[in-house]
């Protein structure tokens, strides 16, 4: 039995060595160096900190990355990555919180190090990867490790404005590779194109199943995400075969209409997160990847990436919205109303999730982790946590998960009970709407629509008084050429919500 | 360098002066040009008039509401202290327009909505005569160059400057204007109907049935119906209640009134129909002789569609009766005075005299 994520490299790297993992733009690794590196990281940082304390990683998309997060593995340590790319008042928030003696840095970094609120260590990447490799420390380590202990702690954003670093053991991810990759049968001759940034959750995907499996994943760099034909060149020239994106990536390049010039000729797998997928984008990639696997899988941070899943076998309808379906192996739905009894079959309830894969709560925070990590209602012999994802679901009668929005995302407006979801759904289901998202201005109690694409006001509103309630019919529209995005890719709600004020 | 200097002050100096003299002679001079319209100035001016936050209901309305409501019929019978802000074809911008200049000046509790321009876009280039007339008289503002502003989005040939400089629209009157003009524009009569159009021609028209279960919603002009939502807004923003009224019709059907309904259902507002078969049948409104023409009643019909809602609203609203200081009971007691002696000429040898006994005159 795996006790530590480790143990995959170790075994893949001693089964096939010179086999590539990780590719980036200028440079590639094999499963052997990759190992040794990662070594080395370990050997040196096991002098400088305890096994089960915390060390910051400046976290860039590249082969260097996931070295220094190893580093920290085998240290018996565990990882806080961080990306430049966020304010440097949120990294500042980050550090306070996490309180760590020691932060690892691209030489490169340096001087944005510098500039941050940090009094502690910091060790560059250069210095991790020429140390010696101390195999006694090492072993010593390892035969101290639980598969309890934490292996990183991914920051999301908190609703008070403080990020919530979320941790998650060995065995959690663990846990999780196992049942993602028997879920869409994932092998040796995968090769993943890695669109989330390091630091995010969603990397962890692209990070270890290569390890477990011995596939290989090519980390796309952020500035192809902008150019969507470039992209597409770039897949092809890396033969990449599957993708597990966030649903605005794959949006982007359906928008930008890339596939009238250019095709995907090894895409075989596309597994899309993050938010709800758009059925008229979904059905662009599925007329021109007619073989291709398609999976909208759904689940936050805290359960450690995903919790369900739902094979789209059917060619989609523009207006069709998408079950996320049934859970992995080892997990478990739950569905609570709102008197925290379990809701009848069909009946709407809170989704949440029960089983291994649930992390170990929020960094310092007892507060936050007591409301989200609850004891299940419904089990009344033993204290058994589960995490009430703030979603709302319901299951359908073909037995699939429906999701019906954030709990936070359903309103009372008018008397009536309103789910944003639904109206954005009918805005998205519009040809010549981009993306959508509904807010509500609680203070002035009105419905807003923030929107892209090549609609207006006047069309959506037209749209909308035809096919839902007129009290579900927004009242302020905001026309923005694209939405604002967060650095993982997700539409930026808090930067949407400053719109309203 | 200091000569240069200067005189280019002097000559910034002698521009602002002229500007400043051309500004002063022409806000005056663009008054004295603007066409008298005897009713429409008359009701613009009088309502700066009334007295401040004496008013509890106010009525905002193109044609059909603004014929059809009598404010002197509220007073007389309920107690509710009233007026009337309507024009002829209004745009749905002015009404805003009248609803947020009448808020600088009154405090009402329910303002009463006409929505005639929800069906049809309005015409806003072949209307202009109309708008002007709905904004000439009114005072000079910055909330009145907005709205123009806002009517010049949907025609562009509309002049802000001329109107805050109307001479530059009615300059070819230069040889029509008489000191009469100078008179009425400046020293206009009170409007005792409180900014109701009076209407007398009865035209008869066949009984109808209203309901149609077959029929489905009208069509309606996108950008009349957001205009609306703002005068929905603006009301909500300042505490007022606002109720939709459709008038009696022959020409308004029961897909119009679902449409009308579907608009005030998405602003949260009411929606009041004298078009409804049991409306009309309460009421006592008659087709055969409380209209003027297809879609405006006459005084009669006004008188009747005014008792109705009267009663209508003050069950619904919390709307005080009576509450007025003695000099604006005074004010509103006239205006009833003066408001039934035009309306006993208007029918006094009208053949209907049976409306005169059952009103109780």
């Amino acid at each position: 039995m795996n006790i530590n994520v480790l143990e995959y490299l170790e075994k893949t790297a001693a089964d096939y060595p010179e086999r590539l993992v990780y590719r980036d733009e200028k440079d590639s690794i094999t499963f052997g160096r990759l190992l040794e590196l990662s070594r080395r990281a370990g050997s040196l940082l096991s002098k400088k900190i305890d096994p089960r304390k915390p060390v910051l990683v400046v976290a860039e998309k590249n082969l260097m990355t996931p070295v220094m997060y190893y580093g920290v593995l085998y240290a018996g340590a565990y990882y806080v990555p961080v990306s430049r790319d966020l304010p440097a008042y949120r990294i500042n928030l980050i550090i306070k919180t996490v309180g760590a003696s020691l932060m690892l840095a691209g030489e490169e970094d340096m001087e944005f190090v510098s500039g941050l609120d940090f009094d502690g260590e910091v060790v560059t990447a250069p210095e991790l990867i020429c140390a010696d490799t101390d195999k006694a420390a090492l072993d010593a380590v390892r035969s101290r490790a639980m598969d309890t202990d934490p292996a990183y702690v991914i920051f999301t954003s908190g609703s008070t404005g403080v990020p919530k670093g979320v941790i998650e053991s060995h065995r959690q991810l663990i846990d999780y590779i196992e049942a993602f990759t028997e879920a869409f049968d994932l092998g040796p001759d995968e090769i993943y194109g890695n669109q989330s940034p390091l630091d995010y959750i969603a990397a962890i995907r692209d990070l270890y199943i290569p390890l477990k499996t011995g596939a290989q994943t090519v980390f796309i760099p952020k500035k192809y995400f902008s150019i969507p034909a470039a992209l597409f060149d770039y897949i092809n020239e890396h033969r990449v075969s599957t993708i597990c994106w966030v649903v605005g990536a794959l949006v982007l390049c359906s928008e930008f209409r890339v596939f009238d010039s250019k095709k995907l000729e090894t895409v075989k797998k596309v597994i899309f997160t993050g938010s709800v997928m758009p059925c008229r984008h979904l059905r662009v990639w599925q007329d021109n990847l007619p073989d291709a696997l398609f999976v909208n899988h759904y689940g936050p941070t805290e359960i450690t990436a995903s919790c369900t899943y739902y094979v789209v076998d059917h060619p989609v309808q523009d207006d069709e919205t998408l079950p996320i379906g049934v859970p992995f192996r080892n997990t478990g739905i739950i569905l609570l109303d709102e008197n925290g009894r379990e809701a009848e079959y069909g009946e709407q309830g809170e989704i949440c999730v029960r089983g291994t894969s649930i992390s170990l709560g929020y960094y310092r925070n007892p507060e936050k982790t007591k409301e989200a990590f609850i004891v299940n209602p419904a089990n009344d012999v033993y204290e058994e946590i589960i995490y009430a994802t703030g979603d709302i679901g319901r299951y359908m009668p073909d037995g699939n998960l429906e999701f019906l929005g954030r709990k936070d995302h359903q309103i009372k407006h008018m008397g009536h009970r309103v789910e944003l979801g639904e109206i954005e759904a009918a805005v998205l289901a519009m040809p010549e709407t981009g993306e959508a998202v509904c807010m509500y201005n609680k203070e002035k109690q009105q419905i807003w629509l923030f929107y892209s694409g090549e609609t207006d006001q006047k069309a959506i509103g037209r749209h909308l008084r035809e096919i839902l309630p007129a009290f579900m019919v927004p009242r302020k529209y905001k026309k923005l050429d694209v939405l604002p995005k967060s650095f993982n890719g997700k539409i930026n709600l808090t930067e949407l919500r400053s719109m309203m004020e | 360098m200091t000569d240069e200097k200067n005189l280019s002050l002097k000559l910034i100096i002698r521009v602002i002066v002229f500007l400043l003299i051309a500004a002063f002679l022409l806000i005056p001079l663009g008054i004295l040009y603007i066409p008298y319209d005897s009713e429409e100035t008359r009701q613009s001016r009088s309502f700066y008039e009334a007295d401040r936050d004496s008013l509890d209901v106010l009525i905002v309305a193109s044609s059909t509401v603004r014929n059809g409501l009598s404010p002197n019929e509220f007073w007389h019978n309920y107690g509710i202290s009233a007026y009337t802000r309507g024009d002829s074809k209004q745009a749905p911008e002015i009404a805003l327009f009248d609803l947020e200049e009448a808020l600088k000046y009154q405090k009402p509790k329910l303002v009463i909505l006409g929505i005639t321009q929800l069906f049809s876009g309005y015409p806003y280039a072949k209307e202009e005569p109309f708008i002007r007339k709905s904004l000439d008289y009114k005072n000079f503002s910055m909330l009145k160059m907005q709205t123009v502003a806002e009517i010049k989005k949907m025609d562009h040939d509309e002049s802000l400057l001329s109107f805050a400089f109307p001479v530059l629209r009615y300059h070819s009157r230069w040889n029509e204007i008489t000191y009469e003009d100078y008179l009425e524009a400046n020293y206009p009569d009170h409007d005792f109907m409180r900014g109701q159009h009076r209407v007398k021609e009865i035209r008869t028209f066949p009984d109808r049935k209203f309901y149609d279960p077959e029929e489905k919603p009208k069509d309606y002009d996108e950008h009349a119906w957001e205009e609306y939502l703002k005068i929905a807004d603006c009301a909500k923003k300042n505490g007022i209640n606002l109720l939709i009224v459709t008038m009696p019709g022959t020409t308004f059907t029961y897909g119009n009134h679902l449409t009308a309904s579907r608009l005030c259902e998405e602003a949260g507002i009411d929606y009041f129909d004298f078009n409804l078969d049991e409306v009309m049948e309460e009421s006592g409104i008659d087709y055969r002789k409380d209209f003027y023409d297809h879609h405006h009643l006459n005084l009669m019909g006004a008188r009747k569609a005014t008792k109705y809602l009267g009663k209508y609203i003050l069950e619904k609203y919390d709307i005080p009766q009576w509450q007025v200081s003695d000099e604006v009971k005074k004010r509103l007691d006239s205006d009833y005075t003066d408001y039934m002696k035009e309306y006993r000429k208007y029918y006094k040898h009208h053949y209907l005299k049976e409306d005169f006994k059952n009103a109780g005159e």
